[in-house]
């Protein structure tokens, strides 16, 4: 059925009955939605009722590769993840890279789809066309690292990779996610989902390569992306050494690096203590995903004690802004010990180090006392406790069975006004760019489907300079609407639906994204992709999400940003004063809502899904 | 007139300071002090500021007036005044 790039199979797993199958992919998905998000939000969509408990038995994982997963097109071992959240309500979409997707691939599936509950600890045992339902009891409590060498010990093959979750996920932490290697299908409590049917571990072996329906095409735009990576001035000479941590000096340099739940953006403390150089020192080589001759994760080895031998693969900006900037920790080697402990317990960096630091300044303004967290003192910048408190998290034990859940749920149950500090969109708690210094950022990050992702939607012209779509005044909300739209859309359709590392977007292929795509998915599937047909992709995924949430429930009023960035302005730094009101949001909401052809309240127009063929939404909706 | 200029990643190391202090002659704009700062330093810095092909991906220089992108002001003509605070960028895209 299919000429290139896909395996043209879906698998399809019942964990309640112990079976599977597998089912063709039709052709008509693969054109409309292309793969990866494309395909993991189409099945949500389908197949999970919008308002069902997301810890309960008719919420679905779809993990999804792409058309470009497993050739040699550069960069393009990612999946992504979806379900319904128990974090944030709607459905998330996670991307993960390494070795996990290329594998899945390899075995011969598009999508995964796991359904139902198992009635004991399991894991899923994929080797080519052979599945099987393994006990996964001995497996259950083991940190994810040894999850992943039990299993492949058990199996006697070094090469089997692993997707699992640790002790956070089997605890329904809604911090919890999904790790493989060292890398993460994060932020949005899908290891929660994956505890929740008892499920630990997803392993895999595969033995077959995807084929390319027209080589030349193939050849020639294969050519030219990695000539437009080979002439990045960032890719090779930057990113390649140091990965995402000089966006600490960049975003502190910009004031807009956000510190101490964000009492505190623009201090620059933190680009000596914490930034680049800080990280550099502590490097120990670095690793790629398949397929990727750039190699952006780097090794890092806490020095000194009580971290000391410590390694990380990483940390990442995002995670040095939760466990440095946002709990006021400058202490390099916590860091780096939080994101190796975060990510053997299976916990979100980003989203723990927020709750952290939520935690700290609620005790530090008297709203929490001793009684609340057990008899632990908190303090911004005590990295001490910072540790101690996020294993209490992974463990769901004493004060942070409260934390584990999210700084929104957290708040809810603290009351007393904790609210108001509570870094969250959606449920989903801040990344590390003060919207007040960068507008079009602060927008995607109200308005993605899936609450407070920096991911969708990345404005890499007012964070990088950038210049594609065109140049942009990052202060000035005007226009930022479309900029948005753009911004969600592009990295949509052109990195996590065919597959691609979005990293390349901004470091090599900007000028030519859409046709970079269209060019490389002519080739591998012979399928007649144009730039315009790949943007209608990431337009048709992002209104699909979007139906869903408002199906959950969701409306404009969610389309927010937290209080305090709306009350407050910058309060110092190159970017000081800097402000963006409830009425600078609401004008940028109508002009996102106008340039997308939704109504006022938020809600796709008849004509807008019709033209996306989501018809369907639109009765779903019970649009006239 | 004094103007700060800030800077990072490899451009301050070859600087040698983060946070630099220049005098220019009234009137001048960005041109004239990256013009500067490559006269005061090395014929390294001196390329690195202005032999630059703004088409690169990321733009090869990212130059920011009181925090705004000279791309969105007068690019290299953008007048400079007394206290105003020039940042510098290093090409890096990712995070």
């Amino acid at each position: 059925m299919y000429r290139g790039g896909y395996t043209g199979k879906i698998l399809r797993v019942d964990l309640t009955r112990r079976t599977f199958r597998v089912e063709p992919l039709p052709v008509d998905v693969a054109r409309d939605f292309i793969g990866g998000a494309g395909f993991a939000v189409k099945y949500v969509y389908d197949e999970v009722p919008a308002r069902c408990d997301p810890l309960g038995p008719e919420n679905r994982l779809v993990f999804a590769c792409g058309p470009f997963t497993g050739t040699t097109i550069p960069c393009s071992s990612r999946m992504a993840v979806n379900a319904k959240s128990p974090l944030t309500g709607t459905m998330v979409v996670a991307l993960t890279g390494g070795h996990f997707p290329v594998e899945l691939k390899a075995a011969g599936y598009d999508v995964l789809i796991v359904e139902g509950r198992a009635a004991e600890p399991t894991y899923l045992w994929i080797k080519d066309d052979q599945v099987s339902f393994r006990a996964a009891d001995e497996l259950w409590g083991l940190m994810t690292s040894d999850c992943q060498q039990v299993i492949k010990d058990r199996h006697h093959d070094q090469n089997v990779r692993v997707a699992c979750i640790g002790p956070a996920g089997e605890k329904l932490a809604r911090l919890a996610c999904i790790v493989n290697e060292r890398r993460v299908a994060g932020r949005k409590g899908l290891g929660a989902v994956m505890g929740s049917k008892n499920l630990k571990a997803i392993a895999v072996r595969g033995s077959t390569k995807p084929s390319v329906a027209d080589q030349e095409t193939y050849t020639t735009a294969r050519r030219r992306m990695l000539k437009a990576m080979k002439d990045s001035t960032s890719l090779y000479s930057h990113f390649a050494h140091h990965g995402t941590s000089g966006n600490l000096d960049n975003c502190s340099a910009l004031g807009i690096f956000p510190s101490r739940n964000w009492t505190s953006s623009g201090d620059p403390r933190y680009a000596e203590t914490i930034g680049m150089a800080a990280m550099e020192a502590r490097g120990r080589g670095k690793t790629a995903c398949a397929q990727c001759p750039v190699g952006c994760s780097q090794l890092r080895l806490a020095q000194n004690e009580p971290y000391q031998g410590i390694l990380a693969e990483g940390p990442e900006y995002e995670t040095i802004y939760a466990f440095g900037g946002t709990t006021g920790v400058d202490n390099a080697d916590a860091i780096i010990a939080a994101d190796r402990i975060a990510d053997e317990y299976g916990l979100d960096t980003v989203s723990a180090g927020v709750s952290i630091g939520f935690a700290m300044e609620l005790f530090e303004r008297g709203i929490i006392t001793l009684e609340d967290t057990g008899g632990i003192p908190l303090a911004f910048g005590d990295h001490v406790t910072m540790v101690r408190l996020l294993r209490m998290m992974g463990e769901r034990e004493g004060f942070g069975d409260l934390l584990c859940d999210g700084v929104k749920a957290a708040a809810e149950r603290i009351g007393r006004g904790s609210e108001m500090y509570a870094m969250h969109v959606k449920g989903l708690e801040m990344p590390a760019y003060d919207p007040r210094g960068s507008k079009a950022m602060g927008l995607s990050l109200a308005t993605a489907y899936c609450g407070a992702d920096h991911n969708k939607g990345y404005a890499n012209q007012e964070v990088f300079g950038v210049p594609y779509p065109g140049a942009v005044d990052r202060f000035d909300p005007h226009g930022k609407g479309e900029l948005a739209m753009w911004n969600q859309d592009a990295s949509t359709a052109a990195a996590d639906c065919p597959t691609m590392c979005a990293f390349m977007i901004g470091n090599a292929v900007a000028p030519f994204l859409y046709e970079n795509t269209a060019d490389l998915m002519r080739g591998v599937t012979g399928l007649p992709f144009e730039p315009e047909d790949v943007q209608r992709v990431g337009e048709r995924v992002n209104n699909l999400a979007r139906v869903f949430g408002i199906l959950a429930g969701f409306t404009r009023a969610d389309d927010d940003l937290p209080e305090r960035l709306k009350t407050e302005p910058i309060p110092q730094g190159p970017a000081a004063g800097h402000t963006l009101d409830q009425a600078e949001l609401d004008a940028m909401l109508d002009d996102y809502y106008k340039a997308r052809g939704w109504s006022p309240e938020g809600i796709p127009e008849r004509r807008t899904l019709e033209r996306l063929d989501l018809g369907y939404a639109a009765d779903a909706l019970g649009l006239s | 007139m004094r103007v700060k200029v800030r800077t990072i990643g490899s451009l301050k190391s070859l600087l040698g300071a983060g946070e630099l202090e220049f005098v220019l002659p009234a009137g001048s704009h960005v041109g004239d002090l990256l013009r500067a700062i490559g006269e005061t330093s090395s014929g390294t810095v001196s390329r690195h500021l202005m032999d630059v092909d703004d088409r690169l991906v990321p733009p090869p220089l990212r130059v920011l007036v009181n925090g705004r992108d000279i791309s969105v002001l007068e690019g290299r003509g953008t007048s400079l005044h007394e206290g105003d605070d020039v940042l510098i960028l290093t090409p890096l895209a990712g995070g």
